[in-house]
């Protein structure tokens, strides 16, 4: 991976905000089950938020290697409460590339500067695959529009200051063609955000459903061209699915990484043979997944159409990470501290959200057969 | 060869089912879960009717049943709720050692209150392997007269909020450092600290946790059996430990089976029920096989170990494979609920955390092989 010097120094940095700013408070961010907003205005602050945002913006115009860095060295502290790789790499690239100018210039240095945290809505109570089948609507009536609907399983839901919400046209009958994006600020009337949901793992994440009740927006905050919103869905989910590729892939690597430390700890662990051929097996695959993510990666930045290789990762490498930490876990049995209990309880989502791997395998076949 | 329950049998499976039905409740129970809170209202009610103590022999209250009976139990328990299944099945769990190798004194002292529900004991799974005690930190005791004086740094223990006496197995200080000692200690005694696990991954309505033993004095008329035969015991104790996971596991396994259908045949997306597309029902399909798998084993190891009162090892490959039932239709379950799957207000979650964690509960991964290699390869000459 080409990283350079200036990469190299810019992971030190971080590295040293995230020992004290981030590791002493995450366990008690996953009691209160989640995050306060000055974590985000602090990392925002220290340039770690949207690194590659273009300084006319408000941004320091760095590459999407920053990006990377500062999403593995976040993986490294095992919580999922800062989900900074869905605020600056796969939310704000949506305003960047289909945003006004007067909406980027009115979002994205908060977005940078980590005092508008934002949040996506698609899925909702009754549509989670099957996206094209929302009932959320936007009337647009002369300078307004009026939204009506609910979202849930979103991200960054209690915490967000900007949604891009996705929402049709009940007058126009293609579904392809009636979805279009809108920005809604908290705030706004008509927008509540309903409590946090309860989930199995990711404590920290502030998971919630939006409400939408005749929810008024000037016209001007639609994001990008009436009825375009499924292809821009569309567009921007190869980056989407890389990145959480990328985070199953970090998380996997510190799964291994903590089990082979605490193997070294005692004799009777590093001593059993089918525990060094377990160890043997997840490096191997975990190399794997590191080799075919770098080469994603690098393709990705030449701007190549890689959608099915990253469908491909973001099945393979999510499901390597709950069978990563699964082994881990039953290798080592019950320890009193052991930090990849919640490890394994936030894995479990990540078969689940950006699209599920099911969906991913019928990309892929699609795909191969659409070629013959 | 006979494959069907008798009539006693399926009487218990009725009774377990229907108290299951009428008292279990879904929100309470994630309450519970959430809190780490001993269902103490099922524990009576549960106890009251016999269901706790099925293998109990009758001169101490219990139902004098055996080991099917029991699997069946627990079965249908964790079947309609993992964690209270878990929690009730686990209330009694170490009476075996006492009834089989206890005294008769120590039987009457403890059995009856273990089996009418006035007094929950918290043993863990023998989980001890011989070949390599070094490692593994146990409790030891020193012999003073006629009792005995403990002192352990950190011990697993289970029901650590609600227990009334722990069993304890303990290495004796001595020259030879290989003898041990089973013994009984009271929650109550001077010295012994418990610190309940301030969050556990699952099980969390039998509160796991840890015991720390500070010159705790037992009395000698607390030791179970006879010292040198130790081992022997645990030995026997974790044949029946494996066949209550075992039960427990596939209970897991089939409950999270019949969430996963009942929801992908209401589920729409696409125009159809999710039941219908093919590759659903294929993953359905797998996960029934686990759990088919799974019983006919279980019922089998627990049948055996009834008529021969020892293990061919059958028992041990049936509980890893009704663990590794629980956690395939745990997770696959999730998988099938999406997004709904993750969220604790659907069951199969915490299902799957309770599947996981008493795969945990058994020791590290290698013990269980282990022992099913030695079943059948036997002794190597060299």
């Amino acid at each position: 991976m080409p990283y350079t010097e200036d990469h190299k120094s810019f992971r030190e940095s971080f590295r040293q905000f995230l020992k004290t700013q981030v590791k002493p408070y995450t366990d008690s961010w996953e009691k209160e089950g989640k995050v306060p907003k000055s974590i985000w205005k602090a990392i925002g602050n220290n340039g770690y938020l949207c690194p590659w945002v273009a300084p006319k913006y408000g941004g320091v115009g760095l590459d999407f290697l920053h990006s990377l860095v500062v999403n593995e060295e976040l993986a490294k502290t095992n919580h999922a409460g800062l989900m900074v790789y869905l605020h600056s790499d796969i939310i704000v690239p949506y305003l960047n590339t289909f945003g006004s100018e007067k909406q980027k210039q009115r979002y994205l240095p908060g977005c940078v500067s980590g005092d508008v945290i934002m949040a996506v809505a698609m899925t909702e109570p009754d549509v989670g695959s099957d996206l094209a089948s929302m009932t959320t609507t936007a009337v647009e009536d002369e300078d307004e529009v009026i939204i009506n609907g609910s979202k849930t399983f979103i991200s960054n839901g209690i915490n967000c200051d900007l949604v891009i919400v996705a929402a049709k046209d009940p007058e126009v009958k293609n579904p392809y063609h009636s979805i279009s994006l809108y920005l809604v600020e908290d705030g706004t009337p008509g927008f509540k955000k309903g409590e946090k949901i309860e989930k199995m793992g990711m404590h920290s994440q502030d998971t919630a459903e939006l409400y939408f009740v005749n929810c008024r927006l000037p016209k001007e905050n639609r994001l990008g061209e009436k009825g375009k919103g499924f292809a821009m869905l569309m567009q921007k989910l190869q980056q989407e699915r890389l990145m959480v590729a990328l985070q199953a892939l970090y998380l996997s690597e510190y799964s291994l990484s903590w089990l082979i430390d605490f193997s070294k700890s005692g004799d009777r662990l590093s001593a059993s043979q089918s525990f060094q051929f377990a160890i043997a097996e997840m490096a191997t695959e975990v190399q794997i997944a590191r080799t075919f993510l770098d080469q994603l990666v690098l393709s990705h930045m030449q701007e190549q159409d890689v959608s099915t290789e990253t469908s491909m990762a973001k099945f393979w490498v999510t499901d390597l990470l709950k069978k990563t930490v699964s082994r881990a876990l039953e290798l080592v049995g019950i320890q009193k501290e052991m930090p990849l209990t919640r490890t394994w309880r936030d894995a479990q989502v990540y078969s689940i959200f950006a699209g599920t791997n099911e969906i991913m395998k019928s990309i892929i076949a699609k795909k191969i057969f659409n070629q013959v | 060869m006979e494959f069907s329950l008798n009539k006693t049998q399926v009487e218990i499976q009725k009774a377990a089912r229907k108290f299951a039905k009428k008292e279990f409740d879904k929100e309470r129970s994630r309450e519970w879960d959430r809190c780490c809170q001993f269902p103490q209202s099922l524990h009576q009610m549960a106890s009251g009717l016999g269901f706790t103590s099925i293998h109990i022999e009758d001169k101490f209250l219990g139902g004098g049943f055996g080991y099917l009976e029991n699997t069946l139990m627990a079965e249908e328990l964790c079947r309609s709720d993992s964690t209270s299944g878990i929690a009730l099945m686990l209330s009694t769990f170490g009476s075996e050692l006492l009834q089989t190798f206890g005294s008769e004194q120590q039987k009457n002292g403890y059995l009856p209150a273990l089996a009418e529900g006035s007094k929950v004991c918290g043993t863990v799974f023998p989980a001890i392997d011989p070949s390599n005690l070094g490692d593994q930190a146990f409790p030891v005791a020193q012999k003073m007269d006629l009792d005995w004086v403990v002192n352990a740094r950190l011990h697993t223990a289970l029901n650590c909020t609600q227990a009334d006496f722990f069993i304890i197995p303990c290495l004796v200080e001595d020259d030879d450092h290989k003898n041990w000692v089973i013994l009984v200690v009271e929650a109550s005694t001077e010295g012994l600290e418990i610190v309940p696990s301030h969050d556990p991954l699952g099980m969390r309505m039998s509160s796991p946790g840890n015991l720390k033993f500070h010159n705790v004095q037992v009395p000698g008329t607390l030791q179970i059996g006879e010292t040198g035969r130790t081992l022997e015991y645990l030995s026997h104790f974790k044949i029946q430990s494996m066949i209550l996971v075992a039960a427990m596991s596939l209970g897991i396994g089939q409950g999270c089976l019949e969430r996963a259908v009942d929801y992908t045949k209401n589920r729409v997306q696409f125009k159809c029920k999710l039941a219908e597309f093919q590759v659903i029902r294929h993953k359905l399909a797998e996960m029934a096989i686990t759990v088919s798998q799974a019983r006919s084993l279980t019922y089998q190891a627990a049948w055996e170990m009834e008529r021969n009162k020892k293990s061919s090892g059958v028992t041990a490959i049936a509980c890893l494979s009704a663990m590794e039932a629980a956690l395939f239709c745990s997770h696959g379950a999730i998988q099938l609920l999406g997004g709904y799957g993750f969220c604790s207000e659907y069951e199969v979650e915490r299902f799957c955390r309770d599947a996981k964690m008493l795969k945990l509960f058994c020791g590290p991964g290698n013990l269980i092989m282990d022992d099913i290699a030695c079943s059948f390869v036997g002794k190597i000459k060299n």
